[in-house]
């Protein structure tokens, strides 16, 4: 394992030496690369990776692609389920202004997006600050190694009371089979005052694609602003994704995050709730769904260090064929965090006999006023709900489709944009239908 | 004179027991610790410190067969190889494992061969602690197994127990007279590897009970031990052995009580259970080994390793645990459930005050078919202290129709002390039901006024409503400990609410 | 009995009690009415020494002991009865030994002997039929898993076991229908004599139907406005509040 650690260091060392183009400035960039160290790497011994073997994420050296040719019609595809957005694309870890929504007309709606490649040298200044706040527990390399190599990303800032009706898609394809391609987007958005953002995270491959993708957000939150994300998973079978996002909230602030991880052959999302205000509430939900011999990893820590703020975690695992889950996380409700209202909930779903579940749902509790509670069940679908159909006439198949449907309904029935909602509900059916045991 | 005693303290039982459990929450008059007090008896020491020579010693002065000996040098060696374990929510001092005495007993040539026998000082003492064995095996039918530092000094009900075939002795005495057990049984459960307080304990453990039920027998009483951590600066490490034969019963009852000492003490106890076919063992703990001062200083450190096996089947493990005591206790008494049909249980009060620190919880490790556990954890935080709940609950791929249910739930009380929660659940069979849930409450001010404006006081109010919540697992222990142990929970959170 | 002589009261900062004043004796029953957040409640919480409010000036006294100094449970084993507008749930803690426990530390209080559980089980019986309680919420924790009704029969049950000097009745009668109204008012009923006094808080006149008041109170932003008999609470049953609230001061 050493040994592949010391390959992998040396890479991503090559990489900064060899590359050029590097989006974030020289000092920031040189920091970054110096967390990358052998004792940095997570292995099982990390209580944050215990369920979690990365070595065969080491064992590929990802390397950056070139800009490549991509068929329209493979994006227009993914954008035309979302037609009531506006459109970002980034392909194989560039953004693509040719398939890209015109970025000054966004402006024009008082939305500013600046790709961190337009930036000039000495301007990078605020997009670093908001970097440099976020203080993550699991301060993983990979978050380190996106920001070292960094060549693409966006700042997007909302000015004060603007709301943005519109969702912004974001979409990120990779289209490199073959090489393992890299890719490590930055998404730092800064939302002021009262002001209101919705965005769809779209991470999708086409056919086959090899890739690392290691997506790094940093979401600041001012007073009474509020932050809507939906996180959509949906790489090819051969594509890792290890992602960090770090969400800070002023007083009054709200997020919405959503996760739906479907794809990946290995998926570990680490997401990181500061509560810098009081009266805040963050809403994190997420379904992961494995077939083949998926791997899935969520870890949620929500920090709870100002008083009267409220979080609301429900996860849902179902688990195929060989695949494993992994739920870890964590509420810290500080002193003086008074008035704090937590709840945890993590319900897993295991349809194969040879799926795993583990699941890891903590407390850290040292204010007494306050509200917490946590629950995670692990089972098979409910024999009698099974039976109760199936005397309806309903066949084994059909039944046990419908009530792991329901099962996931329960998440995505909180998705508040209508045609995300029905392209995620599909895409779950065609996943569950995919995968062994509901075979007709 | 020892007659008027026993009548005296038959009267105070009487009163016990009529008294419902308010009557048990009444403030106990003494604020300081109530078992503060050193027993001034000879003690017979080894040198300070920790090699290979003293293991051989220890071996020796118990007179102890060549496989025992070999078994301890095989933990010390494996022992230096290991580290102390590093907990996220313990902090302590470190523990220089070389300013230890290993070994004290009292300067006796020859075990007491009855009560008469023993050192009337030493009876004194369990007379304070509230343990006096006279009265014990006159009136509640308890065997009493005690242990002070290290040799058991005194065994009751011996000869009733004899005829149905129980051994219930010293382990020491099970070493020399019942070799073949022990060697069949000893570190199956706990093996000497298992982890650096466990294996320190397999190289130096001194003594401890034996317990040995036979095929079909159900015993007719509970078993009791007292430990007590007595002289200055000795590490206890406690060593207990309980075997439940095919179809066979015991309901065992540890506790523990330690004097007062400005300086802390290391207990490292293990305990090993093993249930047979159809067997079942009840192991039901009240710990309140000194705590520290208010200022944190002083106290037990308690890092106890106890297991049970479900090796048969049908067989039953049910751990119940009234932890009130210690500085820190690092604690985690856990179930193998390896019979098909087999039940594993946890019921557990643990309850900090002042600068206490407590990880406790239990491991339930399902291997065969239908097994069921539950586990029931009551964490109760006061003062500064911080309590956390750590459990594990493993369902192996072979496992099928495996049930698990679990409930950890925190009362805060103030807003200086912590109330954590870590349930590990790992699930690798479908046909498995796991189910965890934790909530958070305190004592509200709203219920302290609904029962004061009853005319209770608030210390009282406090005491009901914390044993309130706690009653679930109280309700597991037999009627004499379950009073001790919500007087217990009084005294421990006196001054915790102003 | 209780004498309260120009209380002025505050909560976070805010006036609720505004220069009342009461004067209850022995064998009286006073209603006090009042629209919602006149200060009906915070007067029963004052009295009966809730923490939360400040005295900021005024005085009450009970059978010539200064009230407000008094810590709460004092003041209960001196024989004043809160009935809660909303009981409080205590999860484990058994009902009768609850009740118990405070029956004999009120006994103790007064120099009596504590009872024992026989004792006790009787008189705790022949209550209950007072309330028509059933006898399986004896053995429940302290209110929890019980109907909104059952809670107020729960602390008229406990009135009649405590058998209190002042009982003060915080709207005893909201969230009842009308049989359960009826239960309970038949409880106070029974219990009233020339030796204790009841203080009966109510939103609306029905409870006075059944419990007949010597006096009539109307509270408006923390004083009583109007004083008078029955009478008074069929005229605002008929009027509502706002004749008197809209009407220059009266005197009390």
């Amino acid at each position: 394992m050493t040994e592949t650690l010391n390959i992998f260091k040396d890479w991503v060392q090559d990489q900064s030496r060899k590359g050029s183009d590097f989006v974030l400035s020289k000092d920031f960039r040189q920091r970054s690369l110096s967390e990358v160290r052998t004792e940095n790497f997570p292995t099982r011994k990390n209580e944050e990776w215990r369920y979690t073997p990365l070595s065969s994420v080491f064992d590929r050296q990802p390397s950056f692609a070139a800009e490549a040719e991509v068929n329209p019609a493979d994006v227009e595809q993914l954008t035309a389920a979302f037609a009531d957005a506006h459109h970002l694309v980034f392909i194989d870890g560039h953004f693509n202004r040719t398939l890209s929504d015109e970025i000054s007309v966004l402006a024009r709606d008082g939305i500013a997006i600046n790709l961190l490649e337009d930036l000039e040298p000495g301007s990078q200044d605020e997009v670093e600050r908001v970097i440099k706040n976020a203080k993550l527990t699991d301060d993983n390399i990979f978050r380190h190694i996106t920001q070292g190599l960094a060549r693409t990303g966006l700042f997007i800032e909302l000015q004060k009371n603007i709301e943005i009706t519109k969702p912004l898609h974001l979409l990120f394809l990779g289209t490199q089979s073959g090489k393992t391609t890299l890719s490590n987007p930055i998404n730092v958005v800064h939302l002021n005052p009262n002001s209101r953002l919705k965005i769809i995270q779209q991470f999708a491959s086409v056919t086959a694609t090899k890739a690392l993708t290691i997506p790094a957000d940093y979401f600041q939150i001012d007073e009474g602003a509020a932050l809507e994300i939906y996180k959509l998973g949906l790489e090819s079978d051969e594509t890792d994704h290890l992602s960090n996002t770090y969400a800070q909230l002023a007083d009054a602030g709200s997020l919405n995050h959503h996760q739906y991880l479907f794809g990946s052959r290995f998926t570990r999302t680490n997401t990181e709730i500061n509560f810098a205000g009081s009266g805040s509430e963050v809403v994190l939900r997420g379904i992961y769904l494995g077939d083949k011999s998926q791997h899935l990893d969520i870890r949620t820590y929500v920090d709870h260090a100002q008083p009267n703020c409220m979080s609301d975690q429900h996860f849902r695992g179902i688990m195929n064929d060989h695949s494993r889950g992994v739920f870890n996380g964590l509420v810290l409700v500080r002193e003086h965090a008074q008035k704090t209202n937590a709840q945890q909930s993590n319900k897993n779903l295991l349809l194969s006999r040879d799926a795993r579940v583990d699941t890891k749902p903590q407390l850290e509790i040292h204010a007494d006023d306050v509200k917490c509670a946590h629950g995670a069940t692990i089972g098979e679908l409910d024999e009698n709900a099974l039976f109760y159909l199936q005397s309806r006439g309903i066949s084994k198949q059909d039944a046990a489709l419908m009530l792991t449907r329901a099962f996931a309904t329960e998440i995505t029935q909180e998705v508040k944009l209508d045609s995300l909602r029905e392209y995620i509900q599909a895409e779950i059916e065609a996943r569950l239908m995919e995968a062994q045991n509901f075979h007709v | 004179m020892k007659k008027e005693k026993g009548t005296m303290a038959l009267e105070e039982k009487e009163k016990k027991t009529r008294s419902d459990e308010q009557k048990a929450l009444q403030k106990i008059a003494d604020q300081d610790y109530k078992y503060g007090f050193v027993t001034d008896i000879e003690m017979e020491d080894f040198p300070k410190g920790l090699n290979e020579e003293i293991v051989r010693m220890i071996s020796a002065k118990k007179m102890e067969p060549e496989f025992m000996t070999e078994w301890r040098l095989k933990a010390f060696r494996h022992w230096l190889k290991m580290s102390e374990p590093k907990w996220p929510h313990l902090t302590y001092p470190e523990v220089n494992f070389n300013d230890l005495y290993y070994y004290a007993a009292p300067k006796k040539k020859d075990g007491p061969k009855s009560l008469d026998e023993v050192d009337p000082e030493l009876l004194a003492t369990f007379e304070k602690l509230g343990v006096p064995l006279e009265e014990r095996e006159l009136l509640a039918g308890v065997a009493v197994d005690a242990v002070i530092d290290s040799v058991s000094v005194a065994t009751t009900f011996k000869g009733k127990l004899n005829e149905m075939g129980i051994i219930f002795c010293p382990i020491s005495e099970a070493i020399k007279d019942h070799p073949e057990l022990v060697q069949k049984y000893l570190g199956t459960v706990v093996p000497y590897t298992d982890n650096f307080y466990a294996t320190l304990n397999s190289a130096v453990f001194s003594d401890g009970s034996f317990v040995y039920i036979p095929p079909g027998v159900r015993c007719p009483m509970e078993l009791s031990s007292y430990f007590r951590i007595n002289a200055s600066k000795t590490g206890q490490f406690e060593r207990t052995l309980i075997i439940a034969d095919k179809d066979s019963y015991v309901s065992y009852l540890e506790g523990c009580t330690a004097p007062m000492r400005d300086e802390n003490q290391l207990h490292a106890a293990v305990v090993e259970l093993i249930a047979l076919d159809d067997a079942e063992i009840k192991y039901s703990t009240v710990q309140n080994w000194y705590a520290g001062n208010k200022e944190g200083v002083g106290g037990i450190y308690n890092f106890v390793t106890k297991r049970g096996i479900c090796a048969g089947k049908n067989s039953k493990i049910s751990w119940t645990q009234v932890e009130t005591g210690s500085a820190i206790t690092w604690k985690y008494p856990s179930c193998i459930l390896k019979g098909d049909h087999s039940v594993g249980e946890f019921y557990s009060v643990a309850l900090t005050n002042n600068y206490q620190q407590a990880d406790t919880g239990t491991k339930m490790i399902h291997l065969g078919n239908d097994t069921r556990s539950l586990i029931v954890s009551k964490g109760i935080s006061a003062g500064k202290s911080n309590n956390a709940y750590r459990g594990l609950v493993k369902i192996s791929k072979k496992a099928e129709n495996a049930r698990n249910y679990s409930q950890c739930d925190s009362l805060l009380i103030g807003d200086q002390c912590g109330a954590h929660t870590y349930p590990y659940l790992e699930v690798e069979n479908p046909s498995a039901q796991v189910e965890h849930e934790a909530t958070t409450s305190k004592v509200s001010e709203d219920q302290i006024f609904y029962l004061n404006q009853r005319g209770i006081s608030t210390e009282d109010a406090v005491g009901m409503i914390v044993s309130g919540y706690a009653r679930e697992v109280f309700q597991q222990l037999p009627m004499e400990f379950a009073v001790e142990a919500q007087a217990l929970m009084s005294v421990s959170l006196e001054g915790s609410v102003g | 009995m209780l004498s309260i002589k120009n209380l002025n009261v505050s909560a976070e900062g805010k006036t609720i009690l505004n220069g009342l004043n009461l004067e209850v004796n022995k064998g009286e029953i006073h209603a006090i009415m009042g629209p919602n957040g006149s200060g009906k409640s915070t007067l029963a919480h004052v009295l009966s020494g809730r923490s939360g409010y400040q005295v900021e000036s005024g005085s009450a006294s009970y059978n010539g002991l200064d009230l407000l100094d008094m810590l709460p449970e004092i003041r209960a084993r001196e024989g004043i009865f809160l009935a809660f507008q909303y009981p409080i749930e205590i999860p484990g803690v058994n009902n009768t030994s609850f009740l118990k426990k405070a029956l004999n530390e009120i006994r103790k209080h007064r120099g009596e002997e504590e009872l024992d559980a026989i004792d006790f089980l009787q008189l705790i019986k022949k209550q209950m039929q007072l309330v028509e309680m059933k006898e399986d919420l004896l053995r429940r924790p302290v209110n929890q898993g019980f109907s909104g009704g059952e809670k107020k029969r729960n602390e008229i049950l406990q009135m009649a076991v405590l058998d209190p000097k002042l009982a003060i009745l915080d709207e005893t009668d909201s969230g009842l229908d009308i049989d359960a109204l009826r239960i309970v008012a038949g409880g106070v009923n029974k219990l009233r004599s020339k030796d204790n006094a009841f203080v009966v808080i109510t939103h609306y006149q029905r409870l006075l139907d059944y419990i007949v008041p010597d006096f009539v109170h109307v509270l408006s932003d923390g004083k009583i406005i109007k004083s008078g008999t029955k009478e008074l609470a069929l005229e605002l049953e008929d009027r509502g509040y706002d004749w008197l609230t809209n009407e220059p001061e009266t005197v009390a």
